[in-house]
C-alpha cells in the first residue's frame, strides 16, 4: 500500500511541475542572441546594439502564456560611432550613468492569425514605465528562438528632450528588433 | 587687370583665390579651436558640419590654385634679393601650399574614421565608411591639430615677411597681391 503511494506521488510529481505558476519551461538567451534598435538623424539611418542584456524568457506557444523579464545595460549601447554613442549614454539621451537599466517585462500575450505573438509588457527606461507592446515569432525546439519588433516612442520616455525633441530631425518612433537563441535554464 | 597672371603682377583670379583661401583659413582655425568645447547641442552638429565644407571648399581651392599656378606665370622674385631669402620665399610657399592639402585632407581621413559621411553644405558626398577605425581617427587627428599649429607658424612668418618687403624695402610685393595698398611712404 505505502509503496503504491509512493509510486503514485513519483509520477505525480512531473505532472505538478508541469502545471506550476512557472508551468512552461524557463530559458536565457546563448550568446548569439542579439537586441537593437534603429533610428535616423537629418535623413541618416543609423542602428545600435546592446551588447549587453539578460532575459528570462518562459513561454508556451500552445497556451500563449508565459513570462518575459528582460534587463538591459544601457551603457552597453553601441552605433559603430563614438561621438554619436558618447551622446547616447549622456545626460539628455539614456542618462546611463544615473540610471544604468532599463527593464522590458511581460506576462500577458495574445496570438496573431498569422501565427505570430504579441507580448503586451512595459518597457521602464530612464525612470519611466510605459506599456509597449512586442510583436514576435517563436520558432520551438530544444533550443527556441524568439523573433520580435517593436517600437518604443523616444519622447514619452524622455529620450532626446530638450535640444534633440525636433521629431522632424530625429522621429519619435525608434524601432527595436531582438533574436533571442534560447537554451532552457538550469 | 586681367585675369592672368605676368611675370610683374598677379592677376585678378590668383589675388580673389589667395584671398577668398585666407578668409576660410581664419575662419576654420577660429572656429575649429573652439567647436570641441561647444555644449552637445544639434547646434555643435551645424557647427562641425559647416567646419567640414569649408574645409572641404579650401581644399578644392588650393588645388585649383595650384593647377592655375602651373599653367601661368608667376610674378618674379624681386631683383638682389638675397638666395637665403630666395629659399625661404619658395620653401615657405611650399610648406603653405603642402598643409593647405595636408590639413583638410587629415580632416577629411578623421571624419571618414570616426565613421560619419563626408558632409558638403546639405549633400553627402561620400557615405559613411561602415565602421570606426581607430587607428586612422588618432593618426588623421594628429596630422590635422600640429599641421595647424605649423600653418600658425608659417602664416606669420608668411605675413611678416609681406610686410617687411612693403614698409622696409618698399618694393612692390605686397602690393601685387593687395593691389588696393598705396606705396608705403
Amino acid at each position: 500500500m505505502r509503496f503504491l503511494l509512493a509510486l503514485t506521488l513519483a509520477l505525480a510529481a512531473p505532472l505538478a511541475l508541469a502545471t506550476s505558476p512557472m508551468g512552461p519551461v524557463r530559458y536565457s538567451p546563448t550568446d548569439g542572441s542579439t537586441l537593437g534598435f534603429a533610428s535616423s538623424y537629418d535623413g541618416e539611418t543609423f542602428e545600435g546594439r546592446f551588447a549587453q542584456f539578460s532575459a528570462d524568457i518562459a513561454f508556451d506557444p500552445a497556451s500563449a502564456a508565459g513570462r518575459f523579464d528582460v534587463v538591459i545595460q544601457l551603457a552597453s549601447a553601441g552605433t559603430e560611432n563614438d561621438e554619436r554613442d558618447e551622446t547616447l549614454l549622456g545626460a539628455d539621451f539614456f542618462n546611463a550613468s544615473a540610471m544604468p537599466q532599463a527593464r522590458y517585462q511581460a506576462a500577458a500575450f495574445r496570438k496573431l492569425a498569422d501565427g505570430r505573438f504579441v507580448a503586451d509588457g512595459t518597457l521602464t527606461l530612464r525612470g519611466i514605465t510605459q506599456p509597449v507592446p512586442l510583436t514576435f515569432r517563436w520558432t520551438p525546439g530544444a533550443t527556441p528562438t524568439l523573433e520580435g519588433t517593436a517600437t518604443v516612442k523616444r519622447l514619452a520616455f524622455g529620450i532626446g528632450t530638450g535640444d534633440w525633441d525636433d521629431t522632424e530631425v530625429m522621429p519619435d518612433a525608434v524601432s527595436v528588433t531582438t533574436r533571442l537563441v534560447l537554451q532552457p535554464k538550469p | 587687370m586681367p585675369i592672368h597672371n605676368t611675370t610683374e603682377r598677379w592677376g585678378h583670379l590668383s589675388i580673389a583665390l589667395h584671398w577668398l583661401t585666407v578668409v576660410m583659413i581664419l575662419s576654420l582655425v577660429t572656429v575649429g579651436f573652439v567647436m570641441e568645447d561647444l555644449p552637445n547641442t544639434p547646434f555643435k552638429r551645424d557647427v562641425y558640419l559647416l567646419h567640414k565644407s569649408f574645409g572641404l571648399t579650401v581644399l578644392a581651392l588650393t588645388a585649383l590654385r595650384l593647377g592655375w599656378r602651373f599653367v601661368q606665370p608667376t610674378p618674379a622674385l624681386p631683383d638682389g634679393m638675397p638666395a637665403w631669402q630666395r629659399w625661404a620665399a619658395h620653401g615657405g610657399h611650399l610648406g603653405l601650399y603642402g598643409l593647405m592639402i595636408a590639413i583638410p585632407a587629415s580632416g577629411w581621413a578623421y571624419n571618414w574614421a570616426s565613421n560619419f559621411a563626408t558632409p558638403y553644405f546639405g549633400w553627402t558626398l561620400m557615405a559613411r565608411a561602415g565602421a570606426v577605425d581607430r587607428e586612422l581617427k588618432a593618426i588623421a587627428g594628429a596630422v590635422h591639430e600640429w599641421g595647424v599649429y605649423a600653418l600658425l607658424a608659417l602664416l606669420v612668418a608668411h605675413a611678416g615677411a609681406a610686410f617687411y618687403h612693403h614698409y622696409q624695402l618698399k618694393d612692390a610685393v605686397l602690393r601685387r597681391m593687395a593691389p588696393w595698398l598705396k606705396p608705403a611712404a
